[in-house]
């Protein structure tokens, strides 16, 4: 037993050891952000698709633009990143280690709610800042954490939107699918109230588990009341699998309603047989800095298996039809505007990450920090919700 | 089913057969994207790659395992172990060239109709490439004499080794046969399902469940292990709803097995 | 013997009773999932090491423990909450053992591994249904530093109750099942009462290291207590360390908690592939498990020869 404890001494001392060797740069010193995210594991097909891609897009794009501007002074963005393995007490731990050990001056957050739900607090703590784009429960806005910024509008606001957009189309019946989680929940809760105010009838309601891997019985099922329009309230995977067992049962409703996500895979696998295909997104403005050429990068960062087919936007959807666009470009500047992008754009972190330029931490000093949050305050979570309403896009 | 065959014959429990799936599923991918070439067209020389591969494997691994490891308890534990190595390995791999999101493209995606039924024809292709294979696995045990060689050493290793089957080439060739049968699959698969590297840990879990609902070691136990599960899981779907579906399918798993100690086909 | 045992584990106790006192937060919570690991470890090992009943349902204990703290953190103090959560997983491992210990090896590996997913299921279902959630918050979380001395304090009684029960009739018993059961049962032992007991323990302190940990995280979802992810690692330290010995658990799971999460922040890349080669060279090329490495040259009080019931 004394040599399990001395063996295990070393190894703690090595490994303490080994985490303090920052090396000393004499010109700018980078800005170091960390983060844990999910490669492997459950959690990873989300995480993969719809978030660590966009940190690693928007670090490389800063620095080739010469780095963050701090005070004047341009730094370099320095990922710190590591798997969480979808292991909550990974990410506890971590993220323990990025805000007390390696201190870094941001942190980025990790995927999912329940993961959000575990650092939220942690960072609270520490004084980083969380802004969280994958993180979607009321219950974690209404634990009032100073330091906690929900990037997505939430439950309430998202499906009064889905209703409205419902209503506008004229459907009078609505089937609908969700996650069995909290996310999944807290939208149905949402969504029930919110279509019912409109007159609208739920004629079917499932829920199915995560990694579900045949959601065609639920279809057919759902196919066989025929309603107007179907709501998917799902994640990325379960999503595309909707979509696309709803096109091999030949489940055609006038509206199709999915998840929050543009994912690239699905463009590549949703044919033009779907009436509409809406999807809901967040509001951007249109003057945001960086934007432009956020897309642009984007546009370029296309997994391989995704084949460009003539004009169809890569990262728009397929067939964007060019009627949404012109009528987004015909609103006056500054205007609410649909923030058109896939892979890498949906989040707007970058962007909104851009904004906080100047308030960043020269070198983590307390007071800086404060400063930030308060650079910060007048963006999040209130406003984010305020701003946000989710838009509708229509393919033919 | 090439779990199985694994299982029965060398006593390997092999946690990692998910992954060789998923890479099966990567390769026919990766393929089809650089050749253009029809999957299906693919999958011979996806089988021949897993089958090397299973070889390299168990020529690295489990070879070195069974002779320093005679008693069969300590060797399943230990193929546990290496199983979990491997699983690591490979994910890891796929990770790395592959890289971590959700990938796929589209073959056969159009629908088929069959009495009133509306279907894909990738799915039915699938499920058709997975009925030959498995008849295919069926016929050859039964009807050859390796495969009358393999069940001989299920039956009784020592045995069989007394009326002269050469149980140390037949073990690596089973195992390579057990790889390559989770890689075609893999590749059936990436027709229908978007792929992921962590694609292949539930299809593990379900391939265990199934085995071992039909008995281990026995294939056409596993087969018919196999349907029962997907009956299950389709009426219990339709019947509730997919959220109750996984508490129906390891409820009549559980159940099975605690009246049926030894599988549902257990002679 | 049992005094020098149990010497070891007091050492090993007041070592990790100085941890929080000399690192930082990391450390600490670094040692804290060494010792969550080390607990379940050793309370698997004291179950399925003797009787070589390998079960994969720790993470079913685990979950329900963390599930029984979430349900009553807000209204129970907090050691209760701990025993809570240690007893419900006990009364459901003596049930399930009770319907599913008659089955073997490979049989039962599987099935305990069912269990813990229908577990899973059954919670998400009957949460969702009857409460209209699937996750919990708990708000009202004790500090960092009750955390970790309460999950030392599990620890240390799995620990101890491992080195007595090795020792005792108990003990013996459960051993006799995993060398030949039919022969136990011919002798006398009560095996099915012994299995039972002895699932159920175990179960204990895994629900209780549940119970401790749910806390740390704010929110409780199935998907996240039910991690098959923590059961499995469990079995591999356990086995990894020679399941048999006692010593052989706690060291590995120490080695690997801390081995894992060096080589995951070195080389966040390529981590699982260097852990994977690790993994079965140890396997291919240590016969005996960790424990084995410093069992062949130190003298014969360690306990990985000392199963001579």
């Amino acid at each position: 037993m004394i040599r399990v404890l001395t063996f295990a001494l070393t190894l703690a001392l090595l490994l303490a050891g080994s985490t303090v060797d920052v090396p000393a740069q004499s010109e700018a010193t980078p800005i170091k952000i960390g983060y844990a995210i999910s490669r492997t594991g459950p959690f990873a097909p989300g995480a993969q698709v719809t978030q660590e891609p966009n940190y690693l897009l928007w670090a490389e794009q800063v620095n080739a633009a010469g780095g963050l501007s701090v005070k004047g002074q341009k730094r370099k963005i320095e990922l710190i990143s590591s798997d969480d393995r979808s292991d909550v007490e990974t990410i506890v731990r971590t993220y323990e280690k990025l805000m007390t050990v390696d201190k870094v001056d941001l942190i980025l957050p990790p995927w999912g709610s329940t993961a959000n739900f575990a650092v939220a607090p942690l960072a609270n703590k520490n004084g980083y800042p969380v802004l969280a784009p994958t993180a979607l429960s009321m219950k974690l806005v209404d634990m009032k954490l100073p330091y906690f910024f929900s990037m997505l509008p939430q439950p309430y606001v998202l499906m009064q939107a889905a209703a409205d957009m419902l209503a506008a189309q004229g459907v009078k019946t609505v089937a609908v699918i969700y996650m069995d989680d909290l996310f999944g929940l807290e939208n149905i809760a949402a969504f029930e109230p919110a279509v019912k105010a409109k007159g609208i009838e739920i004629v079917d309601k499932k829920s199915y588990p995560l990694g579900v891997k045949d959601l065609s019985p639920v279809l057919r099922a759902i196919k066989e009341k025929n309603p107007d329009a179907f709501v998917g309230l799902t994640y990325p995977p379960d999503t595309i699998l909707a979509s696309k067992q709803a096109k091999e049962i030949s489940f055609n409703p006038r509206v199709l309603h999915r998840g929050r996500y543009r994912l690239p895979a699905l463009q590549e696998r949703d044919g033009r047989r779907l009436r509409r295909g809406v999807g809901h997104r967040l509001v951007e403005r249109e003057d945001e800095p960086g934007r432009a050429r956020l897309l642009r990068r984007a546009r370029e960062e296309v997994p391989e298996g995704a084949r460009p087919l003539g004009e169809r936007p890569l990262l728009g959807r397929p067939a964007d039809p060019p009627g949404g666009h012109r009528e987004g470009r015909r609103r006056p500047q500054g205007d609410p505007r649909v923030h058109r992008g896939g892979r890498a754009c949906h989040d707007p972190r970058p962007a909104a990450l851009q904004g906080l330029g100047g308030a960043v931490p020269r070198h983590r000093q307390p007071v800086d920090r404060r400063r930030l949050r308060g650079g910060v305050a007048g963006r999040p979570r209130d406003r984010a919700d305020a701003r946000a309403e989710a838009r509708v896009e229509i393919t033919r | 089913m090439g779990l199985n065959l694994q299982y029965g014959l060398m006593r390997i429990l092999n946690v990692s057969h998910g992954e060789f799936l998923m890479l099966g599923a990567y390769l026919t991918y990766w393929a089809h994207l650089v050749t253009g070439a029809s999957p299906f067209v693919l999958l011979p020389a996806v089988l021949a790659v897993l089958f090397a591969l299973g070889l390299v494997v168990h020529h690295l691994c489990f070879r070195r395992l069974a002779d320093t490891t005679p008693e069969v308890e300590a060797f399943e534990a230990k193929s546990l172990l290496v199983g979990f190595g491997l699983m690591f390995l490979v994910q890891n791999a796929a990770l790395l060239i592959w890289g971590a999101d959700l990938r796929g493209y589209q073959y056969l995606a159009r629908t088929v109709s069959i009495a009133g039924f509306d279907l894909a024809a990738n799915r039915l292709a699938a499920f058709a490439g997975a009925l030959v294979l498995s008849l295919g696995l069926i016929l050859l045990l039964r009807a050859t004499l390796i495969g009358k060689a393999v069940r001989a050493m299920m039956q009784s290793p020592t045995g069989a080794r007394l009326v002269g089957i050469d149980v140390s080439r037949m073990h690596p060739a089973v195992f390579g046969v057990g790889l390559a049968l989770a890689g075609v699959a893999g590749g059936l698969l990436s027709m229908v399902y978007e792929i992921s590297p962590s694609m292949g840990e539930p299809y593990t879990v379900t391939a265990l469940i199934v085995i071992t609902l039909g008995g281990l070691g026995s294939v056409s136990g596993s087969l018919l292990g196999g349907l029962l599960l997907g009956i299950v899981e389709a009426v219990g779907m339709h019947l509730t709803s997919p959220s109750l579906k996984m508490v129906l399918s390891y409820g009549v798993f559980m159940a099975v097995l605690i009246t049926r100690p030894n599988g549902l086909f257990a002679r | 013997m049992t005094r020098r045992r149990l010497l070891a584990v007091g050492a090993f106790v007041a070592a990790a009773g100085i941890v929080p006192l000399l690192l930082d937060d990391f450390l600490v919570s670094l040692a804290l999932s060494c010792l969550m690991y080390v607990a379940l470890a050793t309370s698997w090992a004291m179950f399925s090491g003797a009787t070589r009943y390998v079960s994969l349902g720790t993470s079913a204990f685990f979950g329900l423990g963390a599930y029984a703290s979430a349900w009553s953190l807000a209204a129970l103090p907090w050691p209760i909450v701990v025993m809570g959560g240690s007893l419900i997983a006990a009364a459901f491992a003596a049930v399930a053992g009770g319907a599913i210990l008659h089955l073997r090896g490979t049989y039962f590996a599987v099935l305990t591994f069912g269990m813990s997913e229908l577990v899973r299921h059954a919670i998400t279902y009957g949460e969702k249904q009857y409460a209209g959630t699937v996750g919990r918050v708990l708000t009202a979380a004790p500090a960092s530093l009750t955390v970790y001395y309460t999950l030392l304090a599990v620890t240390a009684a799995a620990l101890v109750t491992a080195v007595l029960v090795r020792s005792s009739r108990f003990g013996l018993a459960l051993a006799g099942i995993g060398a030949d059961e039919q022969r136990a049962q011919t002798l006398g032992v009560p095996t099915r009462w012994v299995k039972v007991g002895g699932f159920a323990l175990s179960a204990a302190f895994a629900g209780a290291a549940g119970a401790t940990m749910a806390v740390r995280w704010t929110y409780v979802d199935p998907a996240a207590v039910f991690n098959p992810f923590i059961g499995l690692q469990t079995v591999l330290m356990a086995i990894v360390g020679g399941a048999m010995s006692l010593a052989g658990p706690v060291l590995a799971a120490i080695v690997f908690s801390l081995l894992t999460e060096f080589l995951r922040l070195r080389f966040p890349y390529v981590y699982l592939l260097v852990l994977g080669t690790l993994l079965i060279v140890a396997v291919l090329y240590l016969p005996r498990g960790l424990a084995g490495l410093w069992s062949g040259h130190a003298s014969s009080g360690l306990p990985g020869e000392a199963r001579r019931a």
